[in-house]
C-alpha cells in the first residue's frame, strides 16, 4: 500500500469514526491497528485491488467496531 | 369526480412520496458524511438547507404540473381528461409492478434500482457537501431523479384537485408538501437522537418488504381510482 492510498485510507476512516462518534483516542488506535495489519497482509501480494484492501480493512474493523466495520463495509451502498 | 375519489387519490399520493427512498437514503448517507466532516451544529444546519431543497423541488414541480395541466384541458376543452386517467392507469400499473420487483437491487442492502452513474454521481456530491448552498441543491436534484416515479402522482393529485373545485387547492398543495418532508426530518429526527448510520441503516434494511408491498398496493389502488376515472368520463 503506498502512502497516498494509507492517507486516503487514514482521511476516510477518520471521517467515519467521528460520524459515528467514536471517541477521538479510540478511533486513532483502532485506525492505526487496522492499517498495520492491512499493510503486512498486503506485502505478501502483488497485485492489489481496491476490493482487497476493502475486505482486509472492514476484517479488522470489525474486531474493534461492528459499526464501523458495517459503514465502511456498505459506504457506497446506501443508495 | 366527486370529493370522495378526489381525497382519496389524495391520500394515495401522498402515501406513496412517503415510501420513496431515494431522497431518506441520500440524506442518510449525506449526513453521515456532514457529521464526519463538521460539528453537528453545522451538520445539522446542512441537513436542513437538503430538506428544503427536496421542498422546493416538490412544490415547484406540484405548481408547474398544476398550471400545465390546467391550461391544457382549457385548451383541448376537457378532451385531455379522458385521455390522462387511461394513460395513468398504465403508468401505475407498470409502477405497481416495477416497484414490487424491481425497487431494490437484488442484495441484503438498500441500494435501489437506479442507473449506477446516477447513484454514483450522488454519492460522491453528498460525501463532498461543504456549504449549505451544496447542501440545498443536492436536496433538489435528488428530487429529481425521483420523477419517475413521482411525476405521474403529481398529474393525478393535479387531476383530483381540478376535478373537485371545492376543495381548498393551495391549502392541500402546502399540505402535501409539508407531510412529503416526513421521512425526511424522521431521518434527521434519528440522527439527532445519537442513531448512527449503521444502525439506521440496519433499520430501513428490515423495512424493505415494507416498503415495497406498500408501494405496490397505493400504486394498484391508484392504477384503480384511474380506470374508475377512465370509465366516468369515457
Amino acid at each position: 500500500m503506498d502512502s497516498n492510498t494509507e492517507k486516503e485510507l487514514r482521511k476516510e476512516l477518520k471521517i467515519h469514526a467521528r460520524a459515528l462518534r467514536i471517541p477521538v483516542g479510540a478511533a486513532e488506535s483502532f485506525i492505526d491497528a487496522t492499517i498495520k495489519v492491512v499493510k503486512n497482509n498486503l506485502k505478501k501480494k502483488t497485485v492489489i485491488t481496491r476490493a482487497d484492501l476493502d475486505r482486509l480493512v472492514v476484517k479488522e474493523l470489525k474486531k474493534y467496531n461492528a459499526d464501523f466495520a458495517y459503514v465502511y463495509q456498505n459506504r457506497d451502498k446506501i443508495i | 369526480m366527486g370529493i370522495f375519489i378526489s381525497v382519496i387519490i389524495l391520500i394515495l399520493i401522498t402515501l406513496i412520496q412517503l415510501f420513496m427512498q431515494l431522497t431518506p437514503g441520500t440524506l442518510a448517507l449525506f449526513y453521515h458524511y456532514a457529521l464526519g466532516k463538521n460539528t453537528f451544529v453545522k451538520a445539522d444546519n446542512f441537513c436542513l438547507y437538503f430538506i428544503l431543497g427536496a421542498e422546493i423541488f416538490i412544490g415547484g414541480m406540484w405548481l408547474i404540473v398544476y398550471l400545465l395541466l390546467s391550461n391544457l384541458i382549457g385548451e383541448t376543452s376537457g378532451i385531455a381528461f379522458k385521455i390522462v386517467p387511461w394513460v395513468l392507469f398504465g403508468v401505475f400499473i407498470a409502477e405497481a409492478i416495477t416497484s414490487l420487483l424491481f425497487y431494490y437491487r437484488k442484495g441484503k442492502l438498500t441500494e435501489l434500482y437506479v442507473p449506477r452513474s446516477i447513484t454514483n454521481g450522488i454519492t460522491v456530491k453528498a460525501k463532498s457537501i461543504k456549504t449549505r448552498s451544496d447542501a440545498f441543491v443536492l436536496g433538489f436534484i435528488v428530487g429529481a431523479f425521483e420523477l419517475v416515479f413521482t411525476l405521474p402522482i403529481y398529474i393525478a393529485g393535479v387531476i383530483a384537485l381540478l376535478e373537485s373545485p371545492a376543495l381548498p387547492r393551495a391549502a392541500i398543495m402546502i399540505l402535501y408538501v409539508v407531510i412529503s418532508v416526513i421521512p425526511l426530518f424522521y431521518m434527521r429526527t434519528l440522527f439527532r437522537l445519537d442513531h448512527n448510520l449503521a444502525e439506521i441503516e440496519k433499520k430501513r434494511v428490515k423495512r424493505k418488504a415494507f416498503i415495497k408491498i406498500g408501494l405496490f398496493i397505493t400504486f394498484t389502488l391508484l392504477a384503480g381510482t384511474m380506470a374508475w376515472l377512465g370509465v366516468q368520463y369515457g
